[in-house]
């Protein structure tokens, strides 16, 4: 009897032991240039299952030689190398009810704004040791965070429930050196979401920061748009922390049948000449001239990316090639725009591994190991995370 | 697909099993001294293979409850026990739990109360964690095809409760208190009677629980569980008469609580108020008689049943997670069902039913913004079965098949389901059979039409249809001391619906293209050494979704479940105090790995729970009960993500009997 159990126990054994699937990869072939003296892209290898990551991850960022992944869900940040490959699960554990939406690593420190906690954390970025937790009634459903070198600007959501919608929403002033929070700016629109450094200063120029308020979002008919007005503010410090010079670029709501609105977080590009918004809610990019503070590509012309007229989401980044890459939450995909003459480049790039299913695209870094020739083709190393399927992907140049 | 490796591994381990089965169980046959008192059983509160007339090939799992002990957690627990069975937890004993069979999932599990059915058709399926267990007699998993008999909704299988007082004359009383682990209490009281042509039965139970027990988070950080307790009180009534070929039962059920819904580990504090209520009033009715007709080598039987059900439930959340303002909703149900069945006997070795059925489901919601949703479902059905016993009986042919109509609102359904079954009695304690089935489930209620900011219905869906196929054997010693049985299944669900993300910001019910599941099943139960009753159940489930990357499981599966349970009975021992009962009961379940979400990025590694339970009798009127579950504390395991489950557990119960 004995050797017929131990055939049945090595058999569960092996049941059970089957190893994991073979990574899935999609190829995508040479990609010509659009733009005169533009870029071209190698031929593509899409990893979309390159890491399994933590439920409701919603941005990332790439610092210190990481990839920062912030997961919402589990109140966590983990970290990979694009180097050796290490994946560094719940690196920083926030703790519960914290509800991260966005993250600032500075060197050796790191900030996250906590959405539900109402408060702003700080760790280690080499032990991932959370050190402290600043919490303030001034702090309101904080979301966006970045640091100019005098003052850390945390913006504040209030959003005040769906029967209520958005609050005034306003930007804190925290000083750098000390974390005491200097003091409270309303936000010239609501639901300032994002906050994005154009240039930390030094002693000689002042610092300068761009904030994003989307405007309310709401249900119109069938589709989710852009309620009220949104803005994009950028401020130049003064002597007064909480008197930064302004200048304010507005998108009223869209007229009745557009979404052309809810601008995204603000992107720098490469040479600081232009800002750059993807939409949430319409398959567009805004774009702001820095040098003449105005509207390039406006609300009444926006660079269009495709053409689609069911719900969209977009988040973008910008590589030191120019490259604004582009995640389409609900086509599982990736879009490419050259900066250089806003023409799209590549895209859709298929990032996906299911049909029928969406796996959410949510974000996208580029990382530093990126390069380009000198025939300006583009070798690019970019990652992106998905909400839905929660992984971790890799879009690399062959 | 599923690999060829898959395949061949699902089938050699069917074959493994089939191999091993008999000797085991043989050799229990053979080592198996006859009961001297009748305390060393193989059936008592083990699970049993058992037919349904309708479809008697259909392979059915009866799980007794009467002696459930107070250690587990009620339903869910002994539903564990049956193969092909896998109940999914929310948390911990009291709270939300739900049954699915053969990879599917616990919409397409039907739910009957003495043959009326009570699933509700809307929300995540009938909660079997919260319902207690006293005053219930015992429970039948119809697996795969076999629930056929119980109409559209059964896609992968059903299960039916049922409460019917025993006749045993005479008169008893028992009162019962039971303390234990997270501040949990029990008090009930159940009196019954009987004479020799009926009897009743009071059951009143009522239970509450604080639910705060200690676990480990996905990054190992301990936590307390908060808002996890419960307060139910349990009420049942049941009464049957039986005289002269002619029977009539009734039973009333009330089942009403409130309990905390505790939000996901990470975040806790945000449904820190969150609180369910639910009041619950089930009424069935079931008669018949025998030989209302006949004649020269015929008989005709009747059975007839009715029931209602009305429910309600209200969530309310003043801190609601997004924006801090009040939330809640309230939602309503009244359902009827009626069913009438003729069973015609011929000494020609055929047995053919026709029955007749009636049920109508109304569903009111009372939502946030004030919108009221009022569904009613309407549902007629007629169905013939037929067995036709050739070879001396050593051949049955069985075919089941049903049409059913369903109204509901301006929609208008006509499932047409039915199965074909056979069965080899190739000797007196072997058989074998197998079974194909066409199954069909009609979208939900809240599939169909929820409308929240954030969650869509869609009434385009389509229904549900599977193709089941099943075969197995089953191995009866003399006497009943010894039997196993083995399956192997197959199913092909088409147009499963989920509810899935259609963009950032809408989720919405969509009917996907197909989901597949094969597996083994095998269920024994025999006594190596004297007085030592043992069970074993295990189950191969492989269930994937085809559209999805190679060996990607379906959430909340477990590709392997073992669950074995042994007993020592030690009463009435003269050299050991000659206890009128001393027993010794161990458990042990395990699962194997689940993935938590539908790509399988999130997992839960397998474990395995130990459960050990001690029940002294000093005296025939006294009987003392201590459990412990859980026993390796185990503090990591979730059944859904960020769902955990209690680690070690202790029990105490004391019970009095009285009676002649």
């Amino acid at each position: 009897m004995h050797h017929r159990w131990i055939i049945l126990t090595v058999m569960l054994l092996m049941l059970s032991a089957c190893g994991p699937a073979t990574p899935l990869e999609i190829l995508v072939p040479d990609t010509p240039a659009v733009c005169q003296e533009g870029a071209s892209l190698t031929s593509l290898e899409v990893s979309p299952q390159l890491q399994p990551i933590a439920e409701q991850a919603n941005h990332m960022v790439s610092a210190n030689g990481w990839i920062w992944v912030l997961e919402s869900g589990s109140n966590t940040v983990s970290r990979y190398n694009p180097t050796s490959g290490v994946f560094e699960d719940a690196f920083v554990d926030l703790g519960n009810d914290r509800g991260p939406y966005d993250i600032f690593v500075d060197g050796d420190r790191g900030f996250v704004t906590n959405y539900l906690g109402n408060t702003v954390s700080i760790f280690d970025a080499n032990s991932g040791e959370v050190l402290d937790e600043i919490s303030d009634p001034r702090l309101k459903d904080p979301s966006g965070i970045a640091a100019t070198r005098e003052h850390l600007y945390v913006t504040n959501v209030e959003f005040l429930g769906v029967a209520r919608g958005w609050g005034q929403g306003s930007i804190l002033v925290i000083d750098r050196a000390t974390l005491e929070i200097t003091g409270v700016i309303s936000a010239h629109a609501r639901n300032p979401q994002y906050v994005t450094v154009l240039n930390a200063g030094d002693g000689e120029e002042p610092g300068k920061i761009a904030i994003v308020s989307t405007g309310a979002l709401g249900q119109v008919g069938e589709r989710y748009v852009q309620t009220s007005m949104a803005a994009i503010e950028v401020w130049t410090e003064t002597e007064d922390a909480l008197s930064p010079a302004k200048e304010i670029f507005e998108i009223p709501p869209p007229e009745e049948g557009s979404r052309v609105g809810a601008p995204g977080r603000a992107l720098v590009s490469p040479d600081g000449a232009s800002l750059y918004m993807t939409s949430a809610t319409a398959p567009v990019v805004f774009e702001i001239d820095l040098e003449q503070l105005a509207w390039a590509h406006g609300a009444d012309s926006p660079i269009v990316l495709y053409e689609e007229d069911s719900d969209t989401l977009h988040s973008g980044a910008l590589d030191q090639d120019g490259l604004l890459w582009i995640t389409s939450f609900n086509q599982d995909a990736v879009y490419v725009l050259d900066t250089r003459c806003n023409e799209v480049l590549a895209g859709p790039i298929p990032i996906g591994v299911v049909d029928d299913e969406l796996e959410g695209p949510i974000a996208i870094v580029s990382s530093a190991s990126s390069s380009s020739s000198q025939q300006n083709v583009v070798q690019p190393d970019v990652y992106f995370i998905t909400s839905l399927s929660k992984q971790l992907g890799r879009i690399e140049g062959m | 697909m599923r690999t060829f490796s898959q395949k061949f591994t699902t089938w050699v381990t069917l074959a493994t099993l089939l191999i091993l089965s008999p000797p085991a169980v043989l050799l229990a046959h053979g080592e198996e001294d006859a009961p001297v008192d009748g305390s060393v059983e193989t059936r008592g509160n083990a699970p049993d293979a058992v037919e349904d007339a309708r479809l008697p090939s259909g392979f059915v799992t009866r799980i007794p409850l009467d002696e459930v002990g107070p250690a587990g957690d009620g339903l869910a627990s002994a539903l564990e026990r049956a193969p092909g069975v896998y109940v999914r937890r929310s948390s911990s004993f009291g709270q939300p739990a739900y049954i699915q069979v053969r990879g599917g999932n616990p919409r397409q599990v039907v739910v009957l109360l003495n043959g009326v059915r009570v699933k509700v058709p809307t929300g995540l399926g009938f909660d079997v964690g919260s319902l207690a267990v006293a005053g219930l007699d015992e429970a039948r998993v119809y697996r795969g095809g076999s629930g056929v008999v119980h109409g559209a909704g059964a896609l992968t299988g059903a299960l039916e409760l049922r409460a019917a007082p025993t006749y045993r004359e005479g008169w008893e009383v028992r009162g019962r208190a039971l303390t234990g682990s997270f501040g949990t209490t029990e008090f009930g009281a159940r009196a019954e009677g009987s004479n020799n042509a009926g009897s009743a039965r009071i059951v009143v139970n009522r239970r509450q629980s604080d639910g705060d027990f200690m676990f480990e988070d996905a990054q190992g950080v301990p936590a307390r569980r908060v808002n996890n307790g419960h307060d139910r009180l349990h009420l049942l009534a049941s009464g049957a008469w039986d005289e002269g070929g002619r029977h009539l039962g009734a039973t009333l059920l009330l089942d009403s609580g409130e309990s905390g819904v505790a939000g996901p580990s990470e975040f806790q504090q945000t449904f820190g108020e969150a609180k369910f209520r639910e009041h619950r009033l089930i009424a069935t009715t079931d008669g018949g008689a025998r030989g209302v007709l006949s004649g020269d080598g015929w008989t005709l039987d009747f059975q007839r049943v009715f029931g209602m059900q009305y429910r309600r439930q209200d969530y309310r959340n003043d801190e609601a997670i997004l924006g801090g303002g009040q939330f809640e909703t309230h939602a309503s149900s009244v359902g009827m069902d009626s069913g009438a069945q003729f069973a015609l006997f011929t000494d020609a070795g055929n047995f053919a039913t026709l029955a007749f059925s009636a049920r109508r489901e109304v569903y009111t919601t009372l939502e946030e913004s004030d919108e009221r949703l009022d569904v009613m479902r309407r549902t007629f059905g007629l169905a013939l079965s037929d067995e036709q016993l050739l070879f001396g009986d050593k051949l049955s042919l069985i075919g089941v098949a049903r049409l059913e109509r369903i109204e509901q609102d301006e929609l208008l359904m006509h499932p047409t389901t039915g199965a074909i079954g056979a069965i080899v009695r190739a000797k007196p304690w072997l058989d074998f059979r197998g079974n194909i089935a066409r199954t069909w489930r009609p979208p939900d209620f809240d599939e169909l039409y929820i409308e929240t900011e954030f969650i869509r219905g869609n009434p385009e869906l389509q229904p549900e249809r599977a193709l089941l196929a099943d075969a197995g054997v089953t191995f009866r010693a003399k006497d009943e001391i010894a039997r196993a049985e083995i399956v192997g299944f197959y199913g092909r669900t088409t147009d499963q619906i989920m509810f899935l993300p259609v963009s950032a910001y809408v989720i919405e019910a969509r009917n996907l293209a197909l989901v597949n599941s094969a597996g083994v099943e095998f269920l024994s139960a025999f006594s190596p050494i004297k007085r030592t009753p043992l069970t074993l159940a295990y189950t191969l489930t492989e269930a994937e979704r085809p559209n999805l990357p190679d060996r990607t499981p379906l959430p909340n599966q477990p590709r392997h479940r073992i669950e074995a349970t042994a007993r020592a009975d030690l009463s009435r021992l003269d050299w050991l105090l000659d206890l009128p009962k001393l027993q010794l009961e161990t458990r042990a379940s395990w699962r194997s790995s689940i993935a938590l979400d539908n790509f399988a990025s999130q997992t839960n590694p397998g474990w395995l729970r130990l459960d050990v339970g001690l029940v002294v009798a000093p005296k025939s009127w006294l009987r003392l009960r201590a459990d412990a579950t859980n026993l390796l504390d185990y503090r990591r395991a979730v059944d859904g993500l960020q769902r955990p489950l209690p680690g070690r557990a202790y029990f105490f119960s004391m019970e009095l009997v009285a009676g002649p």
